[in-house]
Formats: C-alpha cells, structure tokens, sequence
C-alpha cells in the first residue's frame, strides 16, 4: 500500500492495552484522512448517545496521505470526538511535526478509549506503548508540560498534551502541540482530561512510500513555488489580524458579544499595529513554506513579556467581542488561553455573555469574586480567563460554555450567548454576512467558520451580502464540500487558493500518493459523503431541525452602528436560506437524509438499519 | 485631503487602504480624480502615479488593474471586479486583500 499504512492503532487507558485494526483501500478512499477518516471512525467506535466525558467517548487522531510527503503545508492532521461543548461531533484541527510524527508510528489513525487509573503519559513509538505516570506534570501549563515531557523521553519525541483546562475538564479546552499550536475548537481538550491522560508523546520511523515519488518531488517544488505568490500574500505579511480593520469597515466586526458590529477600538487591536508595534517574526508549521503565523509581543511590560501567535479570531474574540482595545491585553490574554489549554473563541464568547450578564445585573460583584466584570476591562477579562482555566469561583460556571452557563442563570441570559450548538460564534457577522449566517446555522460542529469558507461569497461580487435568497444553500453545500475535501487530504487552508483547479489537481496529487485511482469528480463526492456522514452521527446523537439556527439576538436585533446600521437577519430570511440547503444536499425538508441519498454516497454499508429507519 | 467639484470631467473619490497595502503606501486614505465612469484599471493607473511602490504588490505590473488577490469595495457595499464603476463625489474605494479566514 502507497500513502497510507492501511492501519489504525487503537490504544485503551483502562486495559493499557493495544490493538490494531486494519483500514482497507475502499475505506481509505471514500473517506481520505483527516476529518474524512476522523469522521468515519467516529461513527464506527462511538457507542450511539455517549456521554463525551465518559471513558467510552474515542478521542481520535487521524492523519492524512499527504502526511509525510513533504508537500508545501501537508503536515497536519485531526483530532475528532464527540464534543462536550456540542453533544454533536468535534473535529479540529492541527499541525507540524506531531502529524509526520504520528504516521511514523505505523498507523494511520490513533484512537484513544478507556480512562486510566492515575494522571497518565502515553508514549508511543514504532515499537512500544507505553503508560507512564504523569502526576508530576498535573497543574502545569501547556508550555511546561511540552517541555517536561521532552526532558523525561528526549527531544525527538513531540508531543500532545493539554493545561490545567484540559485537566478541569473546561468544556471548551484544546489540545497543544508541536509549540503550542492548537486543536482548539470544540473542546477536544476537555475529553483527553476525562480520561486522565494528560500527554501523548510520539516517535516513529515507519514510513510509509509513495506511488510515484519523482513526480511528487516535481510537484513539491512547483507547489512551494505557488505557496509564495499573490495568493498567500495576505497570510505572510500581517497574517488573518488584516480582518480586524477591513472587517469592522465593512460592519462585519462582532463587538460587546455581537451587540454592534463595529468598534471604536478596532485600529487599536487591528493587524496593522500588531505589525508594525508587536511583530517579533513570523513562524512555520513542519513542511509549510506560508509561514502564516506571526509571533508578537507585548511592550509594556519589561522583561516579563507576553509572546506568543496571533490570529484573527484570537484577536476578535479577546478584543473587539469583549471591548478590550489594549493590543498588549490582548496577547496577554491570548497567551494566557495557548498556556491554559483553552480555545480562544469560546473563551472570549463565553467572557462576553459574563461580561453582558454582569452590565445587566443578572451577575454582580458578589459572583464574580469581587471583579467588575465589564466590557472594556482588560484586568477583568485576564482574571476571569485564569478563573475558568481553573474552574475556581465563577470560571466554574463559565468552564461549561455559554450556552449551558446561560441555561443555568436564566432570567433571558440565554438570548445572549451567542452560540449555535453551543459553539461560540467566530468573528463573523452574520446579519452582514448572509451567506455566512446560513453556514453558521448549519454546520454540523456549530457556529463554525472554518468547516466552510461561505463568507468568501459574501466578500464578493457574487452575493449582495445584506440579502437573502435561496442559492445560498447551493453555495454553501458547495463550500462545505470544498473544506471537508481540504480537511481530509489535508491541506492547509491558506494555500487553497494557490490552485488553479484545486479537485483536478488534488485527484491527481491523491493518485501519485497512493497509486490509486481518483477523478475529480471522486474527490467532489467524497466531500459530500463526509459532510453527510458528519450529519448522520448528529443525528444519531440526538440532532434535530430546531438545532440548525441562530442566537436570538441575530434573528431579533437590527445592527445599530456602521454602513450596515439597520441590517437585521429574520427567522423567516433564516428558514428560507436552510430550506435552500436543504433541498441542495437532497435532504428532507426536516433536513433528514433519504436512503437513496445514502446509496448514491455509498454511505448505506456504514449507517446501521435503526439509524435509517429513524431517518 | 482634497475636496474637488464635480465636473463632467472627474470626480473626488478617496481609496482606503487596508493591510500590507497601506502599510506599503504608509497611508490610509489616499484622494484621487478619476471619471465617474471608470473602471478599476483606470482607478490602480491613478493611484500607481502617487504610490509606485504599490506596482506588483497591489496594482498589476501592467498596471491595468488590481492583483487577483485583491478585493474592491465601493462604499463598503459592493465589490467591483474589472467592471465599469459609477462614482460620484465623495465615494470611497475600499481596497484590502481578498482573502479571509481565520
């Protein structure tokens, strides 16, 4: 076999013992890698209505055929589970040299189940498995716990560990690796605590050899070239922060927990002064030749700086979203979350909805240990994030998320986390951005902006972005297939569009890997049949219509500020771009999927007979 | 910044600049004269002559328009491509990197 090992390892705490299990080519290729393949071990080892956090809940992660092929940005891979934020499946992803890491060690896949018994260091090699002790790294930040763990087993190994959030079981808590690079959304974190293992430490040497390799070597160099051109342009220089300004321009910016859309501090926080005030350099991922990641620092506090990367969304989310306008507060607060364990958007969406509860008096001092927990408080925002992180005084309530944080508090506080499936929403307007809105109702792991890229039509000519219409559905299907494909093989987003036929391209790329046969059109399908799949587990678990929405303050309040002062989003707009999805997809209008569907996605062979006689 | 009387000649429009492309201009709001009835090409011509650092990172090295990487907003509604533009005194042309993402 070519590309893959055809193998998936499976790793049980509670037993401490290992199995494997092969993987054959007709599932490799229907499913890819990455999410593709995540996705379908999910449906396969998830006992149907798990608890996330029971030691039942697999924790899997899954390369890809690209990984070891030392294509431009191929290093990646993903960590899928049932979230605990969600109830619905959680896919994220990572990068670097965990994922050629990870390969080498024989498998294509690893999957965690069991819980061990005491806090626990899971070693892997090509050769053993082994179940250390970690009580020593308990308590320690995710920086440390990286660090420590090289001390113990040496360099070469690279490591997956989670902070004191993971071990809090902070249901939005992330994975770090390879320098704190995250699988952050949708709390993967919080189910690798649950099963008290705090780190996972790889070395492999098990390569595996590809079909063609001359070619790939051609093609290697051609890609890297294209990785440096007009395309990726944005991503080298100041990286996603160019949202910020552009965004809150345009009115698509979420400030004070999406009650404006614009902010008055946005050139405070905006890219451009990260660049030109904080910038230190920019950083790779194993085998990228982007370099997207900007590594800035804060520069008012002497040597105790604040450093670490910075993106968009941990800018809006800690910025704009909590109306901060201090960019070193910003770091601070983004590195405070990298070394906690947490994911930053839903860190910063579930301080907002605190930060709004407490101005409106639903929270006051006494609940918050004495902190005046306002939009714009900068102290107040760090202090709760370590709150959370350790789930101590009200960081215990806020530790569950905002939508089961709201359910708890009541008194309307519900309108107002922003949320959908309890994933917090990402910077992205969606009264402003109506293609958007309609992926951010739909998207089988919540208010998700990466699992499509819908917003780029509404950044177009293509849409008029304050209007609905039913082609939307049609255009976020196709974008969603697009990124399922994307995240499968994987490559990394930024390089997308450094193809100039991105299936026909890939089929081929697929093709030179594994020596398998692969047309575009296959490869369009496959992203289909993922996506589908990805519905089928929700369903299993419990998913319905009523879940595909959005917060009641997008469906009830007009934008008040900016050029889009006005612009609303009603349920009825909302309806009828999802009945469009819908029918797109060829699902019910219930958003159900028809048997014949399942046939003509070669799906029918992995849903069990109840799943489709619920459907 | 410069006010100009519409004239059946040109209008006063100003070009946003966003990103590594106001970075490199080390400007923000760039006032330009072009027709009111123009295209973006005429538009990346105008601006070229008072940021020539802009050629090849913004403007196309023919100078006939804006990179394929690049975005154009009129008024922070409605994005242009290489079609003609209607403009008017006072529009702004919102100019910023096409790719977004998180």
């Amino acid at each position: 076999m070519y590309g893959y090992h055809g193998k998936v390892m499976i790793v049980d705490l509670t037993e401490q013992s290992v199995r494997w299990e092969s993987l054959s080519k007709d599932v490799l290729k229907r499913f890819i890698g990455g999410t593709g393949l995540g996705t379908y071990l999910l449906y396969k080892y998830c006992p149907p209505r798990v608890e996330p956090l029971s030691p039942d809940n697999p924790l899997i992660f899954a390369t890809s055929p690209l990984v070891g092929s030392k294509l431009t940005t191929s290093s990646k891979f993903a960590v899928v589970t049932k979230s605990p934020l969600t109830g619905f499946i959680g896919d994220s992803l990572s990068s670097s040299f965990l994922a050629t890491e990870l390969k080498k060690t024989g498998s294509d896949a690893l999957i965690i189940t069991g819980k061990s018994a005491f806090p626990t260091l899971l070693s892997i090699t090509d050769e053993s498995v082994e179940f250390l002790d970690a009580t020593d790294l308990l308590g320690m930040t995710t920086s440390k716990t990286e660090e420590a763990v090289k001390v113990r087993l040496g360099r070469m190994y690279r490591v997956a560990c989670i902070g004191p959030a993971g071990e809090n079981l902070v249901r939005f808590a992330s994975i770090a690796n390879d320098g704190g690079r995250q699988a952050g959304r949708t709390g993967p974190g919080a189910v690798m605590g649950s099963k008290n293992l705090k780190a996972m430490a790889v070395r492999g040497h098990d390569r595996v050899s590809f079909a063609e390799p001359d070619t790939l070597n051609d093609i290697r160099a051609d890609l890297s070239r294209r990785s440096l051109g007009d395309a990726t342009e944005k991503y080298r220089t100041l990286g996603t922060m160019a949202n910020v300004s552009v965004f809150n321009r345009l009115g698509t910016l979420p400030t004070r927990n999406f009650q404006q859309s614009t902010f008055e501090g946005a050139e405070s926080v905006s890219g451009e002064t990260f660049q030109e005030s904080h910038h230190v350099k920019n950083a790779h991922c194993a085998n990228c030749t982007i370099g997207c990641e900007h590594i800035v620092t804060t520069t008012d506090d002497g040597d105790k700086k604040s450093t670490g990367r910075m993106e968009y969304e941990s800018s809006f989310a800690l910025g704009p979203l909590v109306g901060v306008s201090d960019a070193n507060t910003v770091i601070r607060a983004s590195h405070l979350c990298d070394e906690m364990g947490m994911d930053t958007i839903s860190s910063g969406g579930t301080v907002a909805w605190a930060m709004e509860c407490f101005e409106n008096g639903l929270l006051t001092s006494v609940d918050t240990n004495g902190i005046e927990l306002r939009f714009g408080d900068g102290q107040a925002l760090l202090d709760v994030l370590g709150m959370i992180g350790e789930r101590k005084g009200i960081g215990d309530m806020l530790a569950e998320g905002s939508r089961l944080a709201a359910e708890w508090l009541g008194n309307g506080s519900q309108d107002w986390a922003m949320q959908v499936k309890g994933l917090e929403m990402p910077g992205y307007e969606p009264r402003s951005l109506k293609t958007m809105a309609l992926a951010l109702s739909v998207s089988t792991r919540g208010a998700c902006h990466n699992r499509s890229s819908a917003y780029e039509a509404d950044f177009s000519n293509r849409v008029d972005r304050l209007k609905v219409d039913e082609e939307r559905g049609r255009i976020t299907m196709q974008s969603e297939d697009f990124s399922a494909v994307l995240d499968s093989l994987v490559w990394c987003k930024f390089l997308r569009k450094a193809f100039d036929d991105f299936y026909g391209e890939s089929a081929s790329i697929y093709e030179h890997l594994t020596g398998w046969g692969m047309t575009p059109d296959d490869l369009k399908q496959a992203g289909e049949r993922i996506n589908n799949l990805k519905k089928l587990f929700n369903i299993r678990e419990g998913w319905t219509r009523d879940n595909d929405t959005l917060p009641a303050r997008v469906l009830q309040e007009e934008l008040p500020t900016g050029i889009v002062k006005g612009i609303g989003l009603t349920p009825d707009d909302l309806n009828m771009m999802i009945t469009g999805y819908y029918r797109a997809r060829g699902w019910t209008v219930d958003g159900l999927i028809p048997e014949e569907k399942l046939r003509e996605l070669l799906l029918d062979d992995i849903v069990p007979a109840p799943v489709l006689a619920a459907v | 910044m410069s006010v100009a009387i519409e004239t059946n000649a040109t209008v006063a429009v100003i070009v946003e600049l966003f990103g590594n492309a106001q970075l490199i201009a080390g400007q923000r709001l760039v006032p330009i004269e072009v027709p009111p009835d123009c295209t973006s090409g005429e538009i990346a011509k105008v601006l070229a002559q008072q940021h020539p650092r802009l050629i090849g990172k913004v403007i196309r090295s023919d100078i006939s328009g804006f990179l394929s990487s690049y975005s154009a907003n009129l008024n922070g509604i409605q994005f242009v491509r290489d079609d003609r533009i209607k403009l008017k005194n006072g529009d702004s042309l919102l100019l910023f990197s096409s790719q977004a993402g998180g």
